[in-house]
């Protein structure tokens, strides 16, 4: 039965993300000694200090925002691949990441890190994370008024580059007008990392992350039915543009909360849900979102150890490993796309 | 005893509105859809047949006139209640590859079941038995990629079976299917009409095959729909209007249209049976040549069997050929 051959994919995924997740506490760019870790793991507090600040305060919050962040990437993927048909669809892709990116670039560069809304103001990363959602939400809108008027998916695809395009030369001539201070915390934000996330600020970030994934897994039901395509789905149904606008935003709650607290990650959110769909073989979203979200949180926890490799030496750019791990991927579905049986 | 209409259209103008402007492509439309009937759509390309099929979903609005279905205005549905009333079968590309055939019919279920889409054990029993209806039982646990494209066919109608719609629409359900499954499919649906009770209406170009399996025939020609029983259609000529004006012309006989060929020359044939008359008027037709109806003053051909081919020219002189490939050789050159 396929059903039991999933559920040993599933708990070996599970396996995977545990080690992962483990490993991500007890290898860094500094070596700690493993008997160490694990006692400042326990609530050791005769550790030493310093280790203790490193594993506690950087090392656990890290991980957690890169389980999280690949699960809302490969999310964001695998409903962008089903609500537009489309295998090639992706928040970077699409554009919905560097629609994110201009948000955080409004805010950052021009009201210098602060938005304010009548009386109330958002300072710091509250006001980062609702620029990138305003953001992602804005190129969401436009890609899906195409949608309705182009009607190859191709097109659609290299509309949204076309608008992602447009997008970066807004950013680049933003950075042209900022101050060096500013275009520095940009530049490095734009190079993807997960160390982003303070333990004080994780409360929002793995809330909005969870909001998403939650209301992602609710809507299991309508992506099911639009595997048929919209007209079919409309037959047994379906209420089309609710579905397809609750889907969407939720994309953009997780596609702009992760690029607002980690940069424009790239690959992810694309690779991922072929991934899953190879290993698995099913397309039905009962077994393949869960799945997706297990395999997500994986490989952007492999990716963050691979960030950590050169050891002392410093960390190399989050967005410099994820096409090392996306690309071959996509080349691979794109070469046998005659054989893998979810393209036929 | 006469069956259940299920859907009656009066005074209907079909076509689209664009700006507050309607573009008519039919009007004054009028017809009825009974149950356990199969209805087949039959009509050029261009003359409105999807835009038909479509406003009968309720998939686009109709200009005027009202459909009535099961006793109640369509406009007057509501989503949930549509996807229990009608079934559709489109030409869309879908991404069911990766779905086995159990699960691609369960979708069928989804108008029935709650938020979450969760099976009960009678869910699971209706799937049981509609792929069990149209043939599939050994293959329920194969993903749609590994099945023919007759069988992916017979997987949508399983799916629409356990929607439970007493009407269905097919949107040429054999357009890329071969001579076989196209078939097997419309074999299918006459069965699956009669047995389940449904109204069911398909749209073809498979003529032949819809005057042999449907109870009833709509002709959609710009000039309108005409509807009716296949030999009635027929007989009273009704068929040679579907492709009036065009270089084809229908044969009664056969039930199938053909080309219509200028004939420079005529000659009488005869045979010893009907297959082998039919063949060897077919053999001559594409060389040019008609069939008179009288021996006198036309050359002669006599199909003794398919190896002996008796020739007599109209200066008497008699040839025998043995095969027809050595007679069209022959007669071409003539």
């Amino acid at each position: 039965m396929k059903e039991h051959r999933n559920r040993y994919y599933a708990i070996g995924m599970g396996a995977i993300l545990l080690l992962l997740f483990a490993s991500n506490l007890f290898f860094g760019s500094l070596s700690i000694p493993c008997k160490e870790t694990l006692r400042i793991l326990m609530g050791d507090e005769t550790a030493k200090e310093s280790w203790r600040f490193i594993i506690l305060e950087s090392r656990l919050p890290q991980a957690l925002t890169a389980l999280l962040s690949g699960a809302a990437l490969s999310v964001s993927g695998l409903l962008l691949q089903t609500t537009f048909n489309n295998p090639l669809a992706g928040p970077s892709i699409l554009g919905i990441n560097t629609g994110a990116s201009l948000g955080v670039a409004l805010v950052m560069l021009l009201m210098g890190g602060s938005i304010g809304v009548g009386s109330l103001t958002f300072s710091g990363f509250l006001a980062v994370l609702i620029g990138a959602i305003i953001g992602a939400l804005c190129v969401m809108f436009i890609i899906l008024l195409f949608s309705s008027i182009v009607k190859g998916t191709l097109t659609l695809l290299i509309i949204g580059i076309m608008v992602g395009y447009i997008a970066s030369s807004a950013i680049s001539l933003l950075n042209f007008f900022a101050t060096t201070e500013g275009v520095y915390s940009y530049m490095i934000w734009g190079l993807g990392s997960f160390s982003g996330v303070s333990l004080s600020q994780m409360p929002y970030f793995s809330g909005s992350i969870l909001i998403g994934l939650i209301a992602s897994l609710l809507l299991i039901k309508p992506l099911n039915a639009l595997l048929l395509g919209e007209r079919y789905a409309q037959n047994l149904g379906i209420h089309i543009k609710r579905s397809r606008n609750l889907l969407l935003t939720t994309v953009g709650l997780l596609s702009a909360s992760t690029t607002a607290f980690c940069g424009p990650i790239a690959f992810i959110g694309l690779a991922v849900p072929h991934i899953a769909r190879l290993l698995l073989g099913t397309s039905n979203h009962n077994t393949l979102l869960p799945f997706t979200i297990l395999t997500g949180a994986s490989v952007a926890l492999l990716c963050n150890l691979a960030c950590s490799l050169p050891g002392e030496n410093g960390i190399i750019p989050l967005n410099a490993v994820t096409p090392i791990i996306g690309a071959p991927i996509i080349i691979y579905v794109l070469v046998h796309q005659h054989k893998i049986q979810y393209f036929n | 005893m006469e069956k259940e209409i299920i859907v009656s259209a009066q005074n209907l103008s079909i076509g689209y509105r664009n700006k507050g402007e309607n573009t008519p492509i039919h009007t004054n439309l009028d017809f009825t859809l009974r149950r356990g009937e199969l209805t087949s759509l039959l009509g050029p390309n261009g003359a409105g047949k999807s835009t038909l099929m479509r406003s009968i979903s309720h998939l686009q609005p109709t200009l005027s006139g009202t459909i009535t279905l099961s006793g109640k205005e369509l406009s007057n549905y509501n989503e949930k209640e549509l996807s229990r009333t009608i079934g559709i079968i489109l030409t869309d590309k879908t991404q069911t590859g990766g779905l086995t055939v159990n699960e691609l019919v369960a979708l069928g279920r989804q108008p029935y079941t709650g938020f979450f889409g969760r099976l009960s054990k009678q869910d699971k029993v209706k799937i049981d038995s509609s792929i069990q209806a149209v043939g599939l039982s050994s293959k329920k646990e194969a993903y749609m990629a590994e099945l023919s494209d007759g069988e992916r066919q017979k997987a949508m109608i399983a799916k629409t079976l356990v929607q439970e719609c007493p009407l269905i629409l097919l949107d040429e359900p054999t357009a890329f299917l071969d001579a076989a499954s196209r078939i097997e499919i419309t074999q299918l649906l006459h069965e699956i009409a009669q047995k389940e009770n449904r109204a069911i209406l398909l749209s073809t170009h498979d003529i032949e095959q819809a005057l042999v399996l449907s109870d009833k025939i709509w002709l959609l020609t710009q000039q309108g729909l005409t509807c009716g029983t296949p030999e009635d259609l027929v007989l009273n000529h009704q068929m040679d209007t579907l492709f009036e004006g065009k270089n084809v012309r229908f044969d009664k006989q056969r039930g199938s249209f053909s080309p219509t060929l200028g004939y420079q020359k005529q000659f009488f044939v005869t045979a010893s049976e009907e297959s082998l008359l039919h063949w060897g008027v077919n053999a001559i037709n594409r060389l040019g040549i008609g069939q008179a109806s009288t021996p006198q003053g036309h050359p002669q051909l006599q199909f003794l069997d398919k190896n002996r081919i008796l020739y007599k020219g109209e200066d008497g002189k008699e040839t025998t050929f043995t095969s027809f490939e050595e007679m069209t050789k022959t007669l071409a050159e003539f």
